[in-house]
């Protein structure tokens, strides 16, 4: 295995410097340069002008401007933000990748956990209306124009019902001269949900391996995950940031629903099928004749092995998570990645732009490596050669 | 076996298709009374009836209207920003920044809104003229006694002369060459040194007598920021002993800078917010500015001052009927989709004023036949402005004829413009177009192939050059040949296509049809803006010119300071930053240079009107149309004026005068 996975990190090492070349070469292609934004301006000199594209260095060769770019990404500089000059474009991004990251992480599991609970059981009692219900409403959010879906979201939720804020990541009027920052608070509240999972994980393993019974694991597992989310909460309730804290969490509610319920359908209809098949199987007719019970035979045989295309495009959605951000970070004024790849773009930030593509490209190949590690977690029959 | 049916999730699967379909059903707007109108169906400039709410920090008593605690106004990007230095320079130069930061500048002089004078602002009157002194020239600007920072200190002619020294020895580019006007080490001046000659008095020397461009209504030394040395006098030192000074003074952060405008800077959020409080040692409040024919009192007025980000309009125009904010902010104002939902809350505004910019057809005067007056000429005559605006645009734009817009109230002359429009061959019917063009091709000695000249035709296939009882037209049946006895190869007009513009798009089909019509052989070819850019701005550094690689296009330019149009230097003088036709008239050098020499602000407004009659003659580019900046704004707030060029987003919102309702 070890062998396999060092082998897969050249592998994947080559293939980014291919990608990032070809990303880098392809921006160049787009016509324009951040210096337009400078031309039309009678009181901007055309001499203003020039000294940008030189100070940027635009106005160098290509091959010359490529192999900077190149040999300074790889020495750990991704460039100077041309747009948000002169920050670093890791610092720009450091900013941002959590907010994506996190929304779209959470909305994602959520549609994966419901979609796969629901579609494992509407498929196992197939037929009813129950399922028929489910199977148009999840047709109805895996084909919705997905912009004006956020949209009635953001009205009904936001505005009509009042329920939850009109988008963006904060409240103006809360954070305005409070003294704390929004990406220091998030970023604690990120790593501390990080460690209550890992505390909680950590807790699972402990209980599986001295707890006999399966009732007993089961209680004590779910008295653990009250704990550590008790835990947590109290963590956050005696933080001086508290309410900014709970403000962030609020604002997160909206886009991640939206986000999970449009990726729900496809999920839900995905674990369908593949339960449906599964179903089919010998092994089941073998579970059901033996007389196990029926909630052994769905959960344990046939969900089991209905997971694999569902984990597969978990994971390979993960790596794609700007591509899936543009339209709610847009929509929802939520800063993330999203948003700065696309302001990157319509002012010809290249390093900006190049910058949060690497990252996605980085994302979508360790994605496809952990897929792969996984299959031979999940199906014994699959080993890596 | 029974499987148990999961009711509760179908009954809330069911809901929320039931609740999303509901959403996407309802009319948007909680009340379909009329809204309120602005400064195109009648300003909304009166005062409230009775005091809002108070706040803490304004200084001001609100003139008719109350205090606010907090005016929010909804921003679109990230403000990426706090320094002034880099906002004023190309590094920072955006408009974001501005909205948050030009607040907290002041400078000796300033623009007055909506009049669009220049007037005193940290001057203690009105700007002397300059006076020889040998072979110098020696202007003299006096500072108001009573000015002092937002921390208290007092400004002095030091600090101006600590900004301008900054500016001019750091390089700092963009607006600051501008203000500074200190040229270049090869060719310097026409400032050619500041000094302070005591606390309150700042002496500019000249090698050369300055026009109004440099002394008086242009961006000159008079209308500079100053900036407090106190607070960036370590900053510029510190930065001066780096290897990259520039860079290091512009990377400087801005928080806890004094400020000498209505707002102080507060912070920023990066993706969220930026927030100002107002400036409670604002050494103008309580003035009373009487500008165009507008009085009001100065503020600031609210005690806060918020800046929301949001991502899209849809989102922002929500926030607004809310009441989240107060006004949204946008140099390219609000979409038209938009206004029917603002305008059906009784508690919103939608405003539109004419914008500082004009939207052309341009030539390249370096090739034929666009080098031909005659042939921009008849061009210009093909083109039914009215109908494109009025017809295919649907009113969405309006028709030009000169370039200065007709919001730039003292510069604008109604009288003048009316002529020139008719130069321009405004309100002619579509017969008397052609009848026009086909006349001045044809005394300009264009031909058509035998046969297919363009006009009017009888049964028996008699021609006539003019509409005639018993003719009717018919158009050009070949290419047009030009005075050299060559015919005419087709001809690009490049314009942005339909997805970024769709009225420049019409714009540039039509003028292809019209053109086609006479036996011009246009193409009109949609192309993506930043290729558009790529193409008409094409520069050659070895020769220090534009390449020009095009026939003709069609863009759009803003145009600068206001208070002094400079920008028919830029566009058409020959070398002029913008000059990229390749157009070239000693007559309008001359006029231009005239202009920049203008001792009064009569003479170079008369001198300005000699280059748009000019322009309007020789056709250098054609104005076609502009839309006006739609702007939205919560009844819960109320402006003095509501009426002036570009909108309230240019004047930042006026955070200095508004007031709730």
């Amino acid at each position: 295995m070890l062998r396999f996975i060092g082998r897969r990190l050249v592998q994947m090492f080559i293939l980014f410097i291919l990608f990032l070349s070809i990303v880098w070469l392809l921006l160049q292609l787009m016509p324009g340069d951040i210096t337009d934004t400078l031309i039309g301006d009678p009181n901007i000199p055309l001499a203003t002008r020039l000294e940008l594209a030189e100070r940027l260095g635009l106005d160098q060769p290509l091959y010359v401007q490529y192999w900077t770019y190149i040999t300074n990404f790889f020495q750990g500089e991704m460039g100077v933000s041309f747009s948000r000059y002169p920050q670093e474009v890791s610092a720009v991004l450091w900013e941002a990748i959590p907010r994506t990251i996190v929304l779209v992480l959470t909305g994602t599991l959520l549609a994966y956990w419901m979609g796969f609970k629901s579609g494992k059981l509407i498929a196992w009692g197939r037929g009813g209306k129950t399922e028929q219900t489910f199977i148009v409403g999840g047709i109805f959010l895996q084909t919705v124009f997905y912009p004006w879906f956020a949209i009635v979201m953001l009205w009904l939720f936001g505005f009509y019902f009042g329920w939850f804020p009109i988008g963006r990541f904060i409240d103006v009027n809360l954070w305005q001269g409070s003294g704390f920052d929004a990406t220091d608070v998030f970023q604690q509240l990120i790593l501390t949900s990080f460690i209550a999972v890992m505390v909680y994980v950590g807790a699972k393993v402990l209980i599986k391996r001295t707890a006999g019974n399966l009732i007993v694991q089961q209680r004590l597992q779910r008295i653990a995950a009250l704990l550590v989310f008790a835990g947590l909460v109290a963590y956050w309730y005696f933080n001086p940031a508290r309410e900014y804290v709970w403000d962030i969490v609020w604002h997160t509610i909206l886009p991640v629903v939206t986000l999970g319920l449009v990726t729900f359908g496809a999920v839900m209809l995905i674990t369908r099928t593949s339960m449906l098949e599964t179903l089919g199987e010998d092994y089941i007719m073998t579970a059901r004749a033996k007389g196990l019970p029926k909630r052994v035979i769905r959960d344990r045989h046939a969900a089991r092995n209905a997971l694999l295309p569902v984990v597969t495009s978990f994971v390979l959605a993960m790596g794609t998570v700007i591509g899936g951000a543009i339209i709610t970070e847009q929509i929802f004024s939520w800063p993330g990645m999203g948003s700065l790849f696309l302001q990157g773009i319509v002012v010809s930030d290249i390093p900006l732009v190049a910058g949060a593509l690497a990252i996605t490209g980085v994302l979508t190949l360790f994605a496809h490596l952990v897929v792969d590690i996984l299959y031979t977690i999940l199906d014994p029959r699959i080993r890596v050669t | 076996m029974k499987v148990t049916k999961p009711y509760g999730l179908r009954l809330l699967a069911l809901l929320a298709v039931f609740a999303i379909i509901v959403a996407a059903c309802s009319d948007s707007s909680t009340d379909d009374s009329t809204a309120t109108t602005g400064a195109d169906g009648g300003p909304s400039t009166t005062a409230g009836e009775t005091p809002g709410t108070t706040g803490e920090g304004g200084g001001g008593e609100g003139g008719e209207g109350g205090t606010l605690e907090t005016y929010n106004l909804g921003i679109f990007e990230d403000v990426t920003t706090d320094n002034p230095w880099s906002y004023l320079d190309s590094s920072g130069s955006d408009v974001w920044v501005g909205y948050v930061l030009g607040p907290t500048l002041g400078a000796p002089y300033t623009i007055g809104y909506p009049g669009l004078e220049v007037i005193p602002d940290m001057a203690a009157g009105d700007l002397e003229p300059v006076v020889q002194e040998g072979e110098n020239w020696v202007g003299t600007i006096t500072l108001r006694d009573d000015l002092t920072w937002s921390d208290g200190e007092p400004i002095t002619a030091q600090d101006y002369v600590f900004t301008w020294t900054t500016a001019r020895d750091f390089g700092l580019t963009a607006n600051w060459p501008d203000y500074v006007d200190a040229g270049t080490e090869e060719a310097p001046g026409p400032v050619t040194a500041v000094e302070a000659v005591d606390d309150h008095t700042v002496k500019f020397t000249f090698n050369a007598e300055p026009g109004l461009a440099v002394w008086g209504l242009g961006n000159g030394p008079p209308l500079m920021p100053i900036l407090p040395e106190h607070f960036w006098g370590p900053v510029v030192e510190e930065a001066a002993a780096t290897d990259t000074p520039r860079d290091t003074l512009i990377a400087a952060s801005g928080v806890g800078q004094p400020s000498a405008g209505v707002t102080v800077f507060g912070e920023i959020q990066e993706g969220s917010f930026a927030a100002s409080a107002a400036n409670a040692n604002y050494f103008d409040t309580g003035r009373e500015i009487t500008s165009g024919d507008v009085t009001y009192p100065v503020g600031p007025f609210a005690a806060n001052f918020n800046y929301p980000l949001y991502g899209g309009q849809e989102a922002a125009v929500l926030a607004l009927a809310d009441g989240e904010v107060d006004l949204l902010l946008n140099p390219l104002g609000m979409q038209r989709g938009l206004r029917d939902q603002v305008e059906g809350n009784e508690n919103l505004t939608a405003v539109v004023n004419p914008t500082n910019g004009y939207r052309f057809l341009a030539f390249n005067h370096s090739r034929a036949p666009m080098s031909d007056p005659a042939f921009r000429d008849a061009l210009t005559a093909m083109i039914n402005k009215e109908y494109v605006t009025e017809n295919l645009l649907q009113g969405a734009a309006f028709p030009l004829y000169v370039l200065l817009p007709e919001g730039n109230e003292a510069w604008y002359d109604a009288d003048v413009a009316a002529e020139l429009a008719e130069q321009g061959y405004a309100g002619l019917d579509d017969d008397t177009r052609r009848a026009t063009a086909i006349s001045i091709l044809t005394e300009a000695g264009y031909t058509w192939p035998e046969g297919a000249a363009p006009g009017w035709y009888d049964a028996d296939g008699n021609y006539s050059p003019e509409p005639a009882d018993g003719f009717s037209y018919t158009a050009a049946g070949g290419d047009i040949i030009g005075p050299d006895g060559n015919p005419i190869e087709t001809l690009e007009l490049i314009h942005p296509n339909a997805g970024y513009d769709p009225l420049r798009a019409t714009f540039g089909g039509y003028i292809a049809g019209v053109a086609r019509e006479i036996g011009i052989p246009i193409s009109s070819v949609p192309t993506d803006f930043g290729k558009i850019i790529d193409i008409v701005f094409e520069f050659d550094e070895e020769t220090a010119s534009y390449t020009s690689p095009f026939d003709m296009f069609i863009l759009g330019y803003s145009l600068g300071n206001p208070t002094f149009p400079t920008f028919h230097r830029s566009f058409f003088a020959t070398g002029g930053d913008s000059n990229n036709t390749q157009y070239s008239n000693a007559e309008f050098d001359d006029l231009a240079n005239q202009f920049d020499a203008a001792a009064s602000a009569e003479e170079a407004k008369e001198i300005m009107w000699q280059l748009e009659r000019l322009i309007a003659t020789d056709k250098p580019h054609v104005p076609l149309f502009d839309t006006g900046i739609l702007e939205f704004y919560s009844n819960n707030v109320q402006f003095p004026f509501t009426e002036t060029l570009s909108g309230l987003q240019n004047i930042y919102g006026s955070p200095g005068t508004v007031t709730s309702k």
